[in-house]
């Protein structure tokens, strides 16, 4: 999460530029910012808190149903859920 | 008229804005210097602000000096400046954990040495420059700040510590009253450690406000800093005191069935004595005379009803009356000290010197470190690694910031581990987005300092005023890097976003850098606490088959000190952690269980302790030796009893343990009866009996507190604990 969130932030900014040729056929495989009120974002800022906000609800549901008792370290569990819940918002949600 | 609260906001809002006027008049280097001085010593009373602006200021020229030794040495070589700044920051987190009224200078004296090698300067006089405008600015921030707390709404603490030493007193009082009462019969047992319970609780809080109020009120009065050296006996005797009551208090058990006042007659008078000397010494801190003539009390044993008590009841007596001695020496101690403070000679020739409560150490002695502080001083020293690394081979918004910031931020959480980074991130993210609407959508409106002041002294006044606590602490360094301000002000907001995201992520690594101290959730690092401590003790255990009196190896006397020192410091560590367990997440075990724990552990601490001292006086030889081998079997039980509890606290029920140990006693019993027979009663000399029941009482003593722990340890849902939570 940490090299995640490392790597948004460093994309803040940062402004992107690309090809014609390459913009022309595959616009949405590029990254792209994301403008919230004006303010540009990198997509994987979005894509890490949107994954650490879902990581934070499933651990709570773990914990309330008492399934977190199955896993040997949570800690590193939370870590694991953040970043495949990133990836997931990144590939199919944002589009990083 | 204004309310207290409102005062103290005024006051730092105005020494806010004023130091700002100070740095950008003159055109000082990074004015912000000087308002954090503010924002960081501003408190509730001129002598405690006085107290830590002072800190900061010694603090701050050691640092200064560190950082410029470490970039003379190491300009060119990035790791030996990495090791450098780890280095310095390790032995300043240490000495901050280690200092007790002075920690604020050592933490100070960390960052500001990573602020000034991170400040950008590129040859040695721009060094020399930052590092003299960072005293210069942090000096006139404390000047600043100083002079408006005197002559402004001055809060002073005079009369702090009469009054905090009174209370105190009345507690300490108060205490012996309700041993008096148990000893004697008027108070059951359970009446009695629900009032102690109480007692206790006041009985610390009162003695940290002393100790706060001795720097507080010794910072703002020249008179008690010339009577500092009587104050600060004044503490140590009370905490002394508090020891000694404690541990007189677990002896309470054992005496509960006996006719305490036929064996020692002298108990009322002595209890008597006790409260005269604690009204004594309350009225001499009103500045009032004592009128009261001390009297030094014996607690002559009645011989003959003595002897009609079984071993082990005279072994307990014998505890108990060497407790109670202690008491009265610390008491009399105390009273001479308040004499002493009203400016009355204590006659202090008939005084015995106080007893050691130490265990006796000889020959050549190691230091002692405390294993908690070593690893917080790893952590730091990690941190600053790292943060480093991150910031040479990433370099992510926050550059070089990830290495001060880390460094900052990590010498302030060591000194609350209980509190998570994590928790610091919320009220730092409102914080830094209310700084920077203030920034975005205030600040260039402005066209001058009287507009800017104004902006800055509500700032300030609108933090201290509305908030407390954590959220004070996160607005402070909000306030402070998102609105920054300078001569030729320039806007830019990406910078400031950026600053935002550098902070969050600070904490986020300095979060996950905690796991290498352990796990950093409070139900698993209580867990590991007290298999520490049932480690610790079960080495000490061991530790009484050495002959009495005989001298241990220097490396066995250093293993023995640093034990004792983990056991005798370990169950506060455990209590801290257990306030810091979420009840929601572990709902099993109430507050009042962690406490009843930590009691137990107390306990068996004490009597631990006590075996240790009793096993230090000489013993007569065939009693000794009797001992030694009739004990083998109970002490062999006790130590794999300690011993499975250092890896699972929450093993084997209280009921076999007692009724095992009883047995082993019993037999014990008998045997001495048949020694002491043997050996003839008229020929042990009274100091040999006493040294042998003095001994005898610390075994049962720790078979009791052990069985205690046990039957506390039964009520605890240590499934609840272990299980495995985010």
């Amino acid at each position: 999460m940490l090299g995640l969130l490392v790597l948004s932030i460093g994309l803040i900014g940062t402004k992107k530029s690309f090809s014609d040729e390459d913009n022309a056929g595959k616009m949405n495989l590029y990254p792209h910012e994301i403008a919230i009120g004006g303010v540009y974002m990198p997509p994987l800022l979005i894509a890490s808190l949107l994954g650490a906000i879902a990581a934070v609800v499933t651990a709570r549901l773990l914990n309330r149903y008492r399934f977190s008792r199955y896993f040997f370290y949570p800690p590193l569990v939370f870590v694991a859920m953040t970043v495949i819940y990133t990836v997931l918002v990144g590939t199919f949600v944002v589009r990083v | 008229m204004l309310s207290r609260k409102a005062k103290e906001a005024i006051k730092t809002g105005l020494a806010f804005a004023l130091v700002y006027a100070i740095a950008l008049q003159s055109g000082w280097l990074n004015p912000y210097w000087a308002g954090f001085a503010v924002a960081m010593i501003s408190l509730q009373t001129a002598g405690e602000s006085i107290h830590k602006g002072l800190n900061r200021m010694v603090g701050t020229i050691p640092g200064c000096i560190a950082a410029i030794v470490i970039l003379s040495l190491t300009a060119q070589d990035r790791w030996g400046f990495m090791l450098l700044c780890s280095l310095w920051i390790f032995f300043t987190a240490y000495m901050s954990m280690r200092s007790r009224s002075s920690h604020y200078l050592w933490t100070v004296a960390g960052f500001v040495c990573l602020v000034i090698v991170t400040s950008g300067a590129t040859t040695s006089e721009s060094l020399f420059e930052h590092a003299v405008f960072r005293v210069v600015e942090t000096a006139m921030g404390i000047g600043v700040y100083t002079l408006i707390s005197v002559f402004l709404w001055p809060q002073t603490n005079a009369g702090a510590i009469r009054k905090a030493s009174r209370s105190l007193m009345a507690t300490q009082s108060a205490i012996c009253r309700a041993g008096r009462s148990v000893m004697t019969g008027e108070v059951d047992i359970t009446t009695f450690r629900e009032q102690r319970e109480d007692l206790h609780r006041q009985e610390l809080e009162q003695l940290t406000q002393l100790a706060q109020a001795l720097v507080a009120e010794g910072s703002e009065n020249y008179e008690v800093q010339e009577i500092r050296p009587q104050l600060n006996r004044f503490l140590d005797l009370s905490t002394l005191l508090r020891e000694s009551l404690d541990r007189g208090q677990t002896s309470m058990n054992e005496l509960t069935h006996m006719d305490l006042i036929r064996v020692l007659p002298g108990i009322p008078a002595f209890f008597d004595e006790l409260d005269g000397r604690f009204e004594a010494i309350q009225r001499l801190l009103k500045s009032k005379p004592a009128e009261f003539k001390s009297n030094e009390v014996s607690l002559s044993i009645d011989r003959t009803a003595f002897a009609d008590q079984s071993h082990f009841e005279q072994a307990a007596l014998t505890v108990t009356r060497t407790e109670l001695k202690r008491l009265e020496s610390l008491t009399a101690a105390l009273l001479d000290c308040a004499l002493d403070l009203a400016g009355q000679t204590a006659d202090k020739s008939t005084r015995q010197p106080l007893p050691d409560s130490r265990v006796v150490r000889r020959g050549i002695q190691l230091p002692v470190f405390d294993l908690d502080r070593l690893w917080s001083a790893t952590y730091a020293a990690a941190a600053i690694c790292v943060g480093f690394c991150v910031w040479i081979y990433v370099d992510p918004p926050g550059h070089s910031g990830w290495l001060f910031m880390s460094g900052a931020m990590v010498l302030n959480l060591i000194l609350t581990l209980q509190v998570p980074a994590l928790k610091f991130i919320k009220p730092l993210t409102v914080a830094a987005v209310l700084s920077i609407c203030v920034y975005v959508f205030i600040m260039p409106r402005l066209s001058n300092f009287y507009e800017l002041g104004l902006l800055l002294f509500m700032c300030m006044f609108t933090l201290r005023y509305f908030f407390t606590g954590l959220a004070q602490a996160m607005g402070n360094l909000a306030i402070i890097n998102m609105i920054p301000i300078q001569n030729q002000q320039t806007y830019d907001f990406a910078a400031l976003a950026n600053s935002t995201l550098f902070m969050v992520g600070v904490f986020l690594l300095l979060h996950f850098l905690s796991y290498i101290m352990g796990s950093p959730r409070p139900e698993k690092k209580l867990l590991s606490l007290l298999r520490r401590f049932f480690r610790s003790s079960e080495f000490l255990m061991a530790s009484v088959i050495r002959e009495p009196g005989s001298k241990a190896a220097v490396i066995t006397q250093w293993k023995i000190a640093f034990y004792l020192h983990e056991m005798k410091s370990l169950p506060e560590k455990i209590a801290a952690w257990g306030k810091a367990i979420d009840q929601g997440k572990f709902p099993g075990n109430k507050p009042e269980k962690v406490q009843h724990l930590v009691t137990a552990l107390q306990g068996l601490m004490y009597r631990i302790e006590y075996l240790l001292e009793a096993r230090e006086s000489r013993q007569a030889e065939a009693l000794a030796q009797e001992m030694q081998q009739s004990l083998h079997a109970w002490r062999e039980s006790i130590e794999s009893m300690l011993m499975k509890w250092s890896e699972n606290p929450g093993s084997q029920p209280a009921a076999d343990l007692e009724r095992h140990l009883a047995t082993g006693l019993s037999a014990l019993e008998t045997r001495i009866e048949a020694t002491i027979e043997q050996a003839g009663r008229e020929n042990l000399s009274e100091e040999d009996s006493e040294s042998f029941y003095r001994l005898l009482g610390a075994y049962r003593g720790v078979s009791e507190a052990t069985v205690a722990y046990a039957g506390i340890a039964g009520t605890i849902d240590w499934l609840d604990w272990n299980e495995e939570k985010f």
